[in-house]
């Protein structure tokens, strides 16, 4: 009798579940991009309405490159790319961009120095924050095999106007569950920063914002991961060991 | 930001609702609240307000008026009390050098004042937000920016040699700051000075030369307005973050310094008594009102669902928004402290959260002008990935840092972290060896890939490393493995070269640590060459429900078992036995690893013998010998009571 070894390697849950996100998108008519990591500051700040010196800039640390007078950097969002994209391709469009991004964070275990982010870019004539609903919504509901609800909430990101936050309804505890670890009985995660699109980054992209109308959508990919597996430890995503990957 | 409910409540003629009512309100229509907390009689709400509505929401005349137009409740005003004006003996002459930086300065003398501690109420105030009371003045200036957002400042007017002047410093004019620290000053910082030197840093902090003390008796009380940049700027550059920085920062309406003089005045003469001397006030930009044009339809169209007209004007009126309207146009005029609202898109901003996102519907767009073209690099990468997953090898993600490359951070957090990487075998390597230490039979390798972005002079390309590694070599150093499973996928995706040729080119890198071998190769190389667009179903890479468990870093406890079965028992049903009995410490197996088909005299099986690998460890203590002994022996005993079912010495 022959053993069979071990069934299949396994692949990265991080990787598992941006194929799956990529593909609930292409559903929708979605187009895959991708970025560099190494951006410039124009790209990653001033082309989102971000300028040197604004507060904004708090939100995110950056690490710059040497020499510093070259003005490079790690793509602290995958947001930069929106830019890029539209000065080569005009719109009406539907693009998502997954990739790596670089805080310059202390890590633990919520944070890491790196992680991944998946954002959506979506231009036509008459896109609206109804569309951004629907979109997400969409996107949610297949990602969850039960249902889900999802809920705006106003914020603010330099790049987009009117801006939200997005909340989906707690898949563990399905309700205002007060001993829920996940949403710590609110009954809702925050998993996405979104809006319309600024018109000065359309500007910026020399794209008329009377003719076009923009949603989009960015979200951390490592936290949903680590939230639909109950993974306790981020740095677990990127520590190569076996015994965590073969639980995948 | 701390807000305090009671102090909220001070604007309201009618109770508002509680704490948490008011959470949930402000979260659905305004912002986060990251916290309630309950101080004595009061709650503290930790208000989290953003860089677009911290012009106005610094202060809890800003967050009454949100909380005022979402419960449609009107703010209360209170008029301040100036007591008559008279003629101080200190003349306040002031003189703003840089009119850029500093766009309205108000002085005001106040002579005769008594320093003393604050009454009661003003002391709680200043505390229950996280404070501390220091005198009547001095908390007055304090309160006021918590009330309406303005930072102000008091200065010993005895200790001022002359005329006040803004102006920028001088490299290397020094200044003392009320905390009693030496600064350094450059010319990039804005400083209020006498005619002797620095007395306070613009918008940022004060020093301690006209600092005011117990023996202070006359004032001289500052509400001026700077701008934003340069007040970040130098805050960011001295490093000194304050309340009065913070607010500079994100810039205020110079139309805010007049109000609070006016309640700043008020409030000195009811404490701390005191003549009151005019006002002089040096507006140089001022603040002048702008007009935001919009339409009915363009406010649909953004947000997507249609607001009724009057639900629109009801809105806007209660923000204090004037309307004018042109035909189908709005032609508005927001309150002069709204720095946010300046363009249309901000005003559907203002509709939509102020209406409710909840209630606008969800609407799929159905675009169709736009066909996505494939996008190569996330075919060929996934699909690489599923080949190497199909021969056994599994994937890691490394760090992008490293200690050594070509590219170097101007700001790493670490010196071990301070390049970027130039490859991907170095990390592999030391995983494959990392992981060789927690294999299950010693023979086993350790196969791993990664994909990922790696780093040259002023490049950066997407690699795919791969490695076999062996604990001992003996059983192998991984070459075969490495070399069949690019053969594999060089087959699948029709690639022209040879694996040697890709070799001896170059393309392909081949390297030997120890007993691992590994091989690194650009994703380009492998789309260039290959002779066809793979296919690619995204749906199948998700495993089924997956339950992961915490990995213990306690040692585990390896036992082998092997048991005699009658002849047709099949292997599963034997290991279904074992993982039940087996207990909560077992944590893999039990894993098949030998089988034995005992046969009798004519070669007719008459038994089975199965080997069964298991692995013990708990997440609470190293396991003993003993305590897994135990285990084992109730595992046999309780088989042994199958018939037919015989444990092997």
């Amino acid at each position: 009798m022959i053993i069979k070894e071990e069934k299949k390697g396994h692949i990265h849950p991080i990787t598992q579940l941006l194929a799956e996100s990529v593909s609930v998108f292409k559903d929708l008519g979605f187009g895959v991009v991708e970025g560099p990591e190494i951006e410039t500051e124009y790209y990653n700040f001033d082309a989102l309405n971000t300028p040197h010196n604004h507060p904004a800039r708090d939100m995110q640390d950056t690490f710059w490159i040497k020499p510093r007078s070259k003005n490079l950097l790690l793509r602290s969002q995958v947001s930069a790319i929106q830019v890029r994209y539209m000065e080569k391709n005009k719109p009406p469009f539907k693009i998502i961009c997954a990739g790596r991004v670089f805080r310059n964070e202390a890590t633990d275990a919520t944070h890491e120095a790196q992680f991944y982010q998946l954002e959506g870019l979506a231009v036509s004539r008459d896109m609206s924050l109804a569309n951004l609903k629907g979109i997400i919504h969409h996107f949610f509901q297949n990602l969850f095999s039960k249902k889900v609800e999802i809920r705006f909430r106003p914020s603010y990101f330099p790049f987009v106007e009117p801006g939200v936050e997005v909340d989906v309804s707690c898949f563990k505890c399905v309700g205002k569950g007060k001993e829920c670890s996940i949403c710590k009985g609110t009954g809702w995660i925050e998993v996405m920063g979104a809006g319309m699109v600024h018109p000065e980054v359309f500007k910026s992209a020399k794209v008329d914002p009377k003719k076009w109308k923009g949603l989009a959508f960015g979200m951390g990919f490592d936290r949903l991961v680590m939230l639909k597996y109950g993974i306790e430890d981020i740095r677990l995503l990127y520590s190569g060991d076996l015994r965590f990957i073969k639980q995948f | 930001m701390k807000v305090s409910l009671n102090w909220l409540q001070m604007y309201f003629s009618e109770k508002i609702p509680n704490a948490e009512k008011i959470a949930e309100l402000f979260t659905s229509h305004s912002f986060e609240v990251e916290s309630i907390e309950k101080i004595s009689d009061d709650f503290i709400l930790d208000i989290k307000v953003l860089p677009d509505r911290a012009h106005y929401c610094l202060s809890h005349r800003g967050i009454a008026s949100e909380l005022s137009v979402i419960i449609g409740k009107d703010i209360k005003h209170y008029p301040y009390f100036l007591p008559k004006l008279k003629k101080t003996k200190t003349q306040l002459d002031i003189e703003i050098k840089d009119k850029k930086m500093c766009r309205r300065y108000i002085g005001r003398v106040i002579e005769g004042v008594k320093v003393a501690p604050s009454p009661l109420w003003l002391k709680k105030k200043i505390e229950t937000l996280g404070g501390r009371s220091i005198c009547n003045i001095v908390d007055i200036t304090n309160y006021v920016m918590f009330d309406l957002g303005q930072p102000l400042h008091a200065f010993d007017a005895d200790k001022v040699k002359g005329k006040i002047i803004i102006r920028r410093a001088t490299d290397g004019e020094r200044i003392t700051t009320l905390d009693g620290i030496e600064v350094k000053l450059g010319n990039d910082n804005l400083i209020i000075a006498d005619e002797e030197g620095p007395l306070a840093i613009a918008g940022v902090k004060g020093g301690k030369k006209a600092e005011i003390d117990a023996k202070t008796k006359n004032i001289i009380l500052e509400s001026a307005n700077f701008d934003p940049v340069s007040v970040r700027k130098t805050s960011q550059k001295l490093n000194i973050k304050t309340d009065s920085s913070k607010r500079f920062e994100n810039e205020l309406s110079p139309f805010l310094a007049d109000e609070a003089m006016n309640e700043a005045t008020s409030l000195v003469y009811e404490i701390a008594s005191g003549e009151v001397g005019k006002k002089n006030d040096k507006y140089s930009e001022k603040a002048k009102p702008w007009k935001v044009k919009i339409s009915i339809k363009e406010i649909s169209l953004i947000l997507g669902v249609v607001i009724p007209k009057k639900e629109i004007e009801k809105i806007l009126i209660s923000l204090n928004i004037k309307i004018e309207k042109k035909g189908e146009n709005f032609i508005l005029t927001p309150p002069v402290f709204r720095l946010d609202l300046k363009i249309p898109e901000d005003i559907a901003e203002e509709v939509g959260r102020i209406w409710g996102y909840e209630k606008i519907e969800e609407k799929i767009p159905i675009e169709k002008g736009f066909k996505p073209t494939e996008n190569l690099n996330f075919i060929f990468s996934n699909k690489i990935k599923q080949i190497f997953s199909e021969m056994n090898f599994s994937e890691i993600y490394g760090y992008s840092f490293a200690s050594s490359g070509e590219v170097e951070l101007e700001n790493s957090l670490t010196k071990e972290k301070s390049f970027l990487r130039a490859n991907l075998s170095s990390y592999l390597n030391e995983k494959i060896s990392f992981n060789l230490n927690h294999i299950l039979f010693e023979k086993d390798p350790v196969k791993l890939f990664e994909v990922g972005v790696v780093f040259g002079k002023n490049t950066e390309d997407v690699h795919i490393a791969f490695g076999c590694g062996f604990k001992n070599k003996k059983f192998g150093d991984g070459k075969k493995e490495v070399f069949s499973v690019i053969e594999k996928i060089f087959n699948i995706l029709g690639i022209k070269e040879t694996v040697e040729k890709a070799i001896s080119e170059g393309y392909l890198k081949i390297s030997s640590v120890d007993n691992n071998s590994i091989m690194e190769l650009k994703l380009d190389f492998i789309i260039k060459n290959s002779k066809l667009i793979p296919s690619l179903d995204l749906k199948t890479f998700i495993s089924k429900e997956k339950k992961y468990k915490k990995i213990s870093h306690y040692p585990r406890v390896i036992r082998d078992i092997a048991i005699f079965v009658p002849f047709g028992t099949k292997e599963s049903d034997v290991n279904l036995q074992i993982k039940k009995l087996a207990g909560d410490w077992l944590l893999e197996g039990p894993i098949l690893f030998d089988v034995y088909d005992k046969k009798d005299e004519i070669g007719k099986i008459i038994k089975h013998s199965f080997a069964f690998r298991l692995v013990f460890q708990s997440h609470e203590k190293t396991l003993s010998d003993e305590e897994v002994n135990n285990v084992m022996k109730k595992v046999i005993e309780e088989l042994e009571k199958t018939p037919g079912w015989e444990a092997r010495k």
